[in-house]
């Protein structure tokens, strides 16, 4: 009994102990420190918000922060004026499309969640090349150089042509894509022995007759794929054909049409997507912006 | 048992004060507000001070001090989140409005968010006044994320998130009655002077720097860039070789602002004035009985030694040569001696001149070959040289009297009685061919330059 009253004592003695040792002097709650107040908005942010941010979820980052892009590059911001017809022709010539073969909410429930526009081209340290566009975790696409874009021709060797950023656009959605559903591994083994880590030393023309259907294309399979999605998605049908047929090599020419199945393939079976169909829409929105 | 009991007390003792030792006042503040709130201070700091001036700032930009110089922007900060702009970073001053932001980052931040002036200087393909790409890539290695990093009296000093330690954006009141025109003007003139830097009349081919202390005076070659508005001083040592050192040059309406500022005798040589008494183009700095001059002098400030080591074969002009590309000697022939051969060759009937060069110069006895249209020879020569200056006199020739009589206003730059100041300043562009220059002593406006092959 003593050593029970002991035992009691000492844990009254520790509670209390305790109680007063967390007996803190924390002040009342007061309001929030937070900055909630709405900033700024200029006719073109209520504009995004309006048509890409409400409608999709997608928020275009065109004012800047340097830590958008790699630090170490020396970009800039676009012009103000430069940044809406970029994102009509983004609208038109991919979410439009894919939304009407895939399903009225295909793109607000696959697509990245933020697009960077940068105003200069992104050039690659030691290199000659320069980056078009940058696809981050499926979040994320970035694109350069869209204050010198010309969107009245369909120049397909130009940077300077609205070509590039919807095949970049085009290229980095099928890497998103590719996130959510891997692309046959079968693809790879096409013709393997033609990637090159210095794909840059290849002109275009040469790539196609080593059975990649540009210059890049012939880096690694993934970028082969994303690859034959832009070239396919901003040509006719009739103008792809042009281009496989134009080919000299037989053996070019039927590595790229083995590949031009198994992406028919990957849309059909992935998302339940003709790409003939597809690609009919994507090339007249291209060629009515 | 007592032990025990003693133990037990000790125990308890030690884990009591363990958790009263956890009640400690640990609520010293360091700062009076919290984080939040001193963040949002900072914020409405910075905007404060950038609104307060209602005509503007005038901001110097140098955008990495160990391989440009910098330009000057004018910047009014507007309640609306916009900053109208100008510059003298290129011939294009059209005033622009574009947007800003004040945040909080690792410190306060100023980030310019939209395209304007000042982000030229991120261009990647930026563009100097002479058309030519600065450096492709890197552009003048700019950015638009700044730092704020001091109040002094209204002048604000940010530094790039980038280059913290080269670059720096100073912001001073501009005190305008009216931002627009007066920027506008101001820009205007301070291209124009960076401009005159180099193609001025009071321009000479010896630019030079020179400090006077009470160590006495120290001349310098100056090697101006006009890309990248970039200097290198050359110092002669004793043993004819050259120590360097670099700054960036930024022109303003009547000076040359340096940076890293130039120290002598622990004085800092920062602002250099135009002097409008000077004969030829010179800025004028004095601190506490230190003076500065960089400009532009009759004479060389350091003996040129590209006579040292001159080759055996030199091609001075050359129409094929010249044809291979553009530029070929770039900035180095002076349009005084294009025009001397253009005006001959317009005024002789007779022929053309198409070539000239120079044989054996790195002997006493060498020969100038002169090329024409209806054909060509050899003036034998001899070198002699006298005061860092090369003496060419000819002594001999199998050409016709009427041919020498016709480019005798040649001769007489090429064989300049009173000398020729020989540099060996770069190569061939891409190529290691020796590229020397020579300028007449008596009419330094001419000079030309030749390749050794």
């Amino acid at each position: 009994m003593k050593n029970s009253l002991k035992f009691y004592l000492m844990l009254s003695f520790v509670a209390l102990t305790f109680v007063y040792s967390c007996d803190g002097d924390e002040e009342a709650l007061t309001e929030s420190q937070i900055d909630t107040s709405q900033p700024i908005l200029n006719s073109l942010d209520i504009w995004l918000r309006d048509n890409f941010v409400d409608t999709y979820n997608i928020d275009i980052l065109y004012q800047w922060d340097i830590y958008n892009v790699a630090i170490g590059r020396y970009l800039h911001p676009p012009y103000l004026d430069n940044v809406q017809p970029l994102a009509e022709a983004i609208t038109k010539t991919w979410i439009e499309p894919y939304n009407e073969v895939g399903g009225e909410d295909f793109i607000k429930n696959l697509a990245p969640r933020e697009f960077v526009f940068s105003g200069g081209f992104n050039y690659n340290p030691d290199s000659p090349t320069i980056t078009l566009g940058i696809a981050e975790q499926g979040a994320r696409i970035t694109f350069f150089n869209i204050d010198e874009l010309v969107y009245d021709n369909l120049d397909y060797n130009s940077l300077f042509s609205v070509v590039s950023p919807i095949q970049t656009m085009h290229h980095e959605y099928l890497h998103i894509l590719n996130q959510t559903v891997p692309y046959d591994p079968i693809f790879e083994e096409v013709n393997p022995e033609g990637y090159l880590s210095n794909w840059t030393e290849r002109s275009d023309s040469e790539a196609r007759e080593d059975g990649f259907i540009t210059a890049y294309a012939g880096s690694q399979a993934g970028e082969d794929f994303a690859e034959m999605v832009s070239q396919m998605l901003t040509r006719s049908n009739a103008d792809w054909n042009a281009l496989v047929d134009s080919i000299s090599s037989e053996e070019a020419k039927e590595n790229i049409r083995r590949k031009e199945l198994l992406v028919v393939e990957y849309y059909q079976n992935s998302f339940d997507i003709n790409f003939y169909d597809l690609q009919v829409l994507t090339y007249d929105a291209l060629i009515n912006l | 048992m007592k032990r025990f009991f003693l133990y037990k007390t000790l125990v308890l003792l030690v884990a009591v004060f363990t958790m009263v030792s956890c009640n400690s006042d640990d609520d010293n503040q360091v700062f009076s507000e919290l984080p939040g709130v001193r963040s949002q201070i900072s914020i409405n700091e910075l905007t404060t001070l950038l609104l307060s001036q209602q005509q503007g700032y005038e901001a110097s930009y140098f955008t990495n001090s160990n391989q440009y110089g910098g330009f000057t922007v004018f910047l009014n900060f507007n309640s609306d989140g916009t900053v109208r702009q100008t510059s003298d970073f290129d011939d294009d001053f059209d005033l622009q409005n574009s947007t800003f932001e004040v945040r909080q980052g690792t410190t306060t931040e100023l980030i310019f968010k939209t395209r304007n002036h000042i982000t030229k200087a991120t261009n990647p393909t930026a563009e100097d006044a002479y058309g030519d790409i600065i450096d492709l890539g890197n552009g003048f290695q700019g950015n638009s994320n700044f730092q704020f990093f001091s109040n002094d009296n209204g002048v604000l000093t940010f530094r790039d998130v980038r280059q913290r330690n080269t670059a720096s954006l100073v912001l001073t009141p501009t005190n305008f009655t009216d931002f627009d025109s007066e920027s506008l003007a101001s820009v205007q003139e301070s291209y124009e002077n960076r401009l005159e830097f180099v193609d001025s009349p009071t321009v000479t081919p010896f630019p030079f720097m020179q400090i006077t202390s009470s160590n006495g005076v120290e001349k310098y070659a100056l090697n101006y860039n006009k890309s990248k508005f970039f200097a290198e001083r050359r110092f002669l040592e004793e043993d004819n070789t050259f120590t360097s050192s670099f700054f960036g040059m930024l022109f303003t309406e009547n000076s040359i602002i340096v940076n890293p500022a130039v120290e002598v005798d622990g004085e800092l040589l920062e602002e250099f004035f135009l002097d409008t008494t000077s004969p030829t183009l010179q800025y004028v700095a004095e601190v506490n009985g230190v003076t500065g001059i960089i400009g532009y002098a009759t004479t060389p400030a350091v003996p040129l030694l590209g006579y040292l080591d001159l080759p055996e074969w030199l091609i001075l002009h050359n129409p094929f040569l010249n044809s291979l590309a553009d530029d070929w000697t770039p900035d180095l022939t002076s349009p005084g001696f294009d025009t001397l051969i253009a005006d001959l060759n317009t005024s002789i009937t007779m022929f053309n001149i198409e070539r000239i060069d120079f044989n054996d110069l790195n002997t006493d006895s060498a020969t100038l070959y002169i090329g024409s249209s209806i054909g060509g020879g050899n003036y034998n020569i001899s070198k002699e040289i006298i005061d860092d200056k090369v003496y060419l006199t000819i002594t001999g020739t199998t050409l016709p009297e009427f041919f020498t009589t016709a480019i005798q206003p040649l001769l007489d730059v090429l064989l300049d009685p009173n000398g020729l100041y020989v540099d060996q300043p770069t190569t061939l562009n891409a190529f290691s061919n020796r590229v020397f220059t020579f300028t007449s002593a008596s009419n330094t406006t001419i000079t030309f330059s030749a390749v050794a092959l």
